[in-house]
């Protein structure tokens, strides 16, 4: 198991720079979430750790030595791929098998390989089966094999539980989970979807447009947001976002609440024209409290979830304040109702509206 | 239906019967004038149906080597087969896969090769064979045509449409280029390598002004150069002259007959005709 | 503003972040550059039977042919006096030269217009009963022909073109025609060698005018019905038009074909049976009159010169086509 290394890591392809100084390090054994929307680089930054891409600058480090000049087929990493890739005319078996018979490894040691990997992933019984007679669960057990098979050091996972339908995604997940506990090969794996980058991960970073835009464990990009666009993607749906200043003339807050932010704020010298005020959704409460900020929310639109009701309102109906918040499944609101949702202080975020960094506001 | 485009259609497909009909005639006729009596082939008006009569068949075939002739033919065929594949994938997926210097200006010849005229390079064609020692022998009808542009372009494209991560996949296991064309690249690209091999049979099968040139003796003759040698021996003996031409047609009209679908396929794409 | 909870790999010094970037990248210099070269080795070695086939039988031949034509040339002696413009000038005061220009046009410039115009009448036919096995079957009937071995059919066809016990005459006659020479009369010799070509050839034209004709979406034609086309019209503004870059690929490929026919015009006129080329020559085309001149008469020299004035011919007829399409064909 290696541990690896990334050193500013940039990728451009022409004038697009895909990938913009990444700079990471996964721990031996650590599972390691790429996460963030279509087109962040975070497939491309895969791309670089496994070699079939090579970064236009900077530098990949296993276990302190670079390999950024090895070809991938030396790196000793094994890679499943979005669409699995299976060779549809053959076998699982020599599916495999394939790559170790290009090693020269004898007979019986690849025999006894296959075998191993087929118990491990519960293949045993389809061993004779071509790619296209398999579900697609199996198929995607098929494909972790070929890539576990040769006992890489570093394991990578490009979006592998996309093309599967969500009952047999959630069970995939804690498959995958157990499957690293027991093996704890360093892994990284690029998703989109935060319920897989949460659960799964040791690790997560996040990235958009190239950059990375934090690196934390799952708790640690809930609770305490680096910028607000990890704010926004983390947390479904994200989390609510509103310009402070609009907020605290225009009467959507009740008064108490203004001179209460303000006094959080000016102790940390921030700009109050240039503050993004967060909260999440789940966050938001019916019930009055000590110490919280009241809105005043014209309901839109209310959806049901089932386990809870989602509503959909405008900030004493201004358009450019949308705000969703979660209530319990029991409680009736209508459109067109005003209702006031009540944030506690220790559940509210606070951003530069111009950078989007987080303002560390102490002792709420 | 209105009557008046019933039979509209029926009178189309009764014009394609007849136009199906009058393509397959002269074959028919061959078989018809082979195996006719001797009144009947020589009669006005000529006997249409068809006895069985196997003299003359008979006689061509114990007195003519035409057996050691259509044995060189599939021979020659067979080898051009062999070899065309190998040199029309390896290419094929060199121009598709690998980019190399030089590649475009390699694929550049091969497209260059199907513009120049056939006809106006056999005598030139004929000198180089002389030099290189190889004229009146097998080697001279099979080693020129081991390589097809058809089938490099053929080739190419069915790789191109593979998807790249089983070659990405197959690289990070380890497998080098020859290994991957061996194990994955060709036995996944079998339409390509039917429709190559169909149509390589064919057109050296076919092959008359080639071997006419490039060779001299009987023993390394195709089937074609002996039958226009059989227009001499047979002089006006039609129905022993028809016979060996049945001879020679057979083993290609069961071909056809029975790869049909293939063929056509393989020269005019899957969409040609169907009335979608 | 602190930046928020996470790590970042901090560099603990600016110089080794330096170091590091730099080495590495220069590394991959010269790893990178052994691997291009492996892939050009690869590249090259795989390539190189197909393309040596290539060099050796069609480019060395077409270099050494620009170069023959400009000797005197015995094949068997590597003796060779440059004659220069010689073998031309005793090519063009022969009349049988100018001859089989003149029969190559005509053989051509006959065959063009009927090919396409048969080729595309049965395309257009056949796709009107073209349903699924049937369908295959007659387009299978149409296209046998193609795959059958030319000296073996042509053989059929000299026996058809019989003028005493042949199908053609006995067709003729009952329809109270007088029967022909056909390949013993001048004039007909040559239109009995296009039928048989026509018989083999356009089996292969019409599944290429299919091709073409499927290619044209169906909704153009039935909107034009709906807007009260009639069907000439519906074929002269939209079927012709769009089938253009077919119908130029039909003319260039048999105008290269009928300019390069051999087998059949051998086999029934030249060769071993009956006159050489024909009753008065009447056959005799460019490529005929190379074979022989080479392979009969043993005059390699006037044979690389008239095979040269072949290759410029076919070229230019190729270039002049082409500079037509660009004008008359429609690109989608």
């Amino acid at each position: 198991m290696a541990r690896v290394t990334l050193r500013s890591i940039s990728k451009t392809y022409g004038t697009d720079k895909v990938v913009d100084g990444v700079s990471l390090e996964a721990d031996e054994g650590e599972f390691v979430v790429l996460l963030g929307p279509s087109g962040c680089g975070k497939t491309t930054t895969l791309r670089i750790i496994s070699g079939l891409e090579n970064a236009s600058s900077g530098d990949l480090l296993f276990d302190g030595v670079s390999v950024s000049s090895t070809p991938p087929e030396d790196r000793n990493v094994g890679m499943v791929f979005q669409n699995y890739a299976l060779y549809p005319h053959m076998t699982v078996s020599q599916n495999l098998s394939f790559g170790l018979e290009s090693r020269k490894s004898k007979k019986e040691e690849i025999r006894k390989a296959v075998h191993e990997v087929c118990e491990l992933l519960e293949l045993s019984h389809v061993m004779t089966h071509k790619p296209k007679e398999l579900s697609g669960g199996q198929r995607q057990r098929v494909a972790l094999g070929r890539a576990l098979i040769r006992q890489p050091s570093v394991f990578l996972m490009d979006e592998p539980l996309s093309n599967l339908d969500a009952n047999l995604r959630e069970r995939m997940r804690s498959e995958l989970a157990q499957l690293h506990r027991r093996l704890r090969i360093t892994t990284f794996y690029v998703t989109h979807d935060q319920g897989e980058a949460l659960t799964l991960s040791d690790k997560i970073v996040v990235l958009n447009d190239g950059r990375i835009q934090q690196i934390g464990t799952s708790d640690e990009v809930y609770r305490k947001p680096a910028n607000s666009f990890v704010a926004k993607f983390i947390g479904s749906p994200g989390m609510n976002l509103l310009d402070l200043e609009p907020l605290m003339i225009s009467g959507m807050l009740e008064h108490g609440s203004i001179s209460g932010l303000k006094e959080l704020l000016h102790g940390q010298g921030a700009d109050l024209s240039n503050v993004l005020l967060g909260i999440r959704p789940e966050h938001l409460e019916l019930n009055d409290n000590s110490s919280v900020v009241t809105l005043y929310c014209e309901i839109q639109s209310t959806e049901r979830f089932g386990s809870h009701n989602q509503i959909n309102g405008l900030l004493n109906g201004d358009k450019d304040s949308v705000v969703v918040a979660k209530i319990p499944p029991d409680v009736e609101l209508n459109t067109t109702d005003t209702v006031k949702l009540y944030a506690p202080y220790r559940h509210l975020h606070f951003f530069e509206k111009t950078s989007g960094n987080r303002i560390e506001v102490l002792d709420k | 239906m209105s009557k008046v485009s019933l039979l509209k259609r029926i009178a189309k497909q009764s014009f394609i019967v007849v136009v199906a009909a009058l393509f397959a005639f002269p074959l028919y006729w061959v078989v018809v004038t082979a195996f006719n009596t001797k009144g009947g082939t020589y009669s006005i008006p000529p006997n249409f149906i068809p006895s069985f009569h196997l003299g003359p068949i008979s006689y061509v075939i114990t007195h003519t080597s035409w057996l050691h002739y259509i044995v060189n033919t599939v021979f020659i065929a067979g080898a051009s087969v062999v070899l065309v594949l190998i040199t029309s994938a390896m290419a094929g997926y060199a121009l598709s896969e690998l980019t190399f210097r030089g590649s475009g200006v390699l694929f550049l010849m091969i497209v260059g090769v199907m513009m120049l005229p056939a006809q106006a390079l056999l005598i030139p064609q004929y000198a180089v064979a002389y030099h290189l020692g190889i004229l009146n022998t097998y080697t001279v009808q099979i080693v020129p045509f081991a390589a097809s542009t058809f089938g490099v372009f053929l080739f190419r494209q069915f790789f191109k449409s593979l998807p790249k991560e089983y070659w990405e996949a197959a690289r990070l296991e380890g497998v080098g280029h020859l290994r991957y064309i061996y194990r994955v690249a060709v036995p996944l690209a079998k339409p390509a390598v039917l429709t190559v091999t169909l149509l390589t049979f064919i057109t050296s099968w076919n092959q008359f002004q080639w071997p006419l040139i490039m060779t001299t003796s009987h023993s390394v003759q195709p089937i074609e150069v002996a039958l226009s040698h059989y227009m001499q021996t047979f002089e006006a003996n039609w129905r022993k002259l028809t016979s060996a031409v049945v001879l020679a047609l057979a083993p290609i009209v069961v071909l056809f007959l029975l790869l049909q679908k293939h063929i056509v396929n393989g020269v005019a794409g899957r969409d040609s005709g169907v009335n979608r | 503003m602190s930046i928020g909870v996470g790590t970042r790999w901090e560099p603990a010094d600016e110089e080794a972040l330096e170091a590091s970037l730099i080495a590495p990248t220069a590394r991959l210099g010269v790893r990178k550059r052994i691997r291009t070269l492996k892939n050009k080795l690869m590249g090259y070695g795989l390539m190189f039977p197909a393309i040596s086939v290539f060099v050796v039988f069609f480019y060395v031949p077409a270099i050494y042919l620009l170069y023959i034509s400009f000797f005197h040339w015995g094949i068997l002696s590597s003796a060779t006096n440059f004659v220069g413009l010689k073998n031309f000038k005793t090519l063009f005061s022969q009349p049988l030269f100018w001859h089989s220009l003149v029969t190559s046009v005509y053989y051509t410039v006959v065959m063009i217009p009927a090919t396409v115009l048969l080729a595309l009448g049965i395309a257009m036919l056949l796709r009107a009963g073209m349903e699924g096995k049937r369908g295959g079957f007659f387009r299978g009937a149409i296209f046998l022909p193609h795959v059958t071995p030319v000296v073996a059919t042509s053989i059929v066809w000299v026996w058809i073109f019989n003028p005493r016990f042949g199908l053609a005459n006995f067709l003729l006659t009952s329809l109270h025609l007088p029967a022909l020479g056909w390949l013993e009369s001048q004039t007909w010799a040559l239109p009995a060698v296009m039928i048989d070509s026509l018989w083999h050839s356009l089996g292969l034209y019409v599944l290429i005018f299919l091709a073409g004709l499927a290619n044209i979406p169906k909704d153009l034609i039935e909107v034009a019905r709906l807007d009260g086309a009639k069907r000439h019209r519906i074929f002269y503004r939209i079927i012709w038009p769009l089938l253009s870059p077919t119908t130029f690929f039909v003319v260039v490929l048999s105008t290269v074909n009928s300019w390069q026919a051999f087998s059949q015009i051998y086999t029934m006129t030249g060769g071993p049976h009956g006159g050489a080329g024909g009753p008065a020559f009447a056959t005799t085309t460019d490529s005929l009159l190379v074979y022989q001149t080479a392979f009969t008469y043993l005059h390699f020299s006037l044979a690389s010169a008239m095979s040269l004035i072949l290759f410029l011919i076919i070229l230019t007829l190729t270039l002049i086509q082409k500079w037509i399409s660009d004008r008359v064909v429609f690109y989608r």
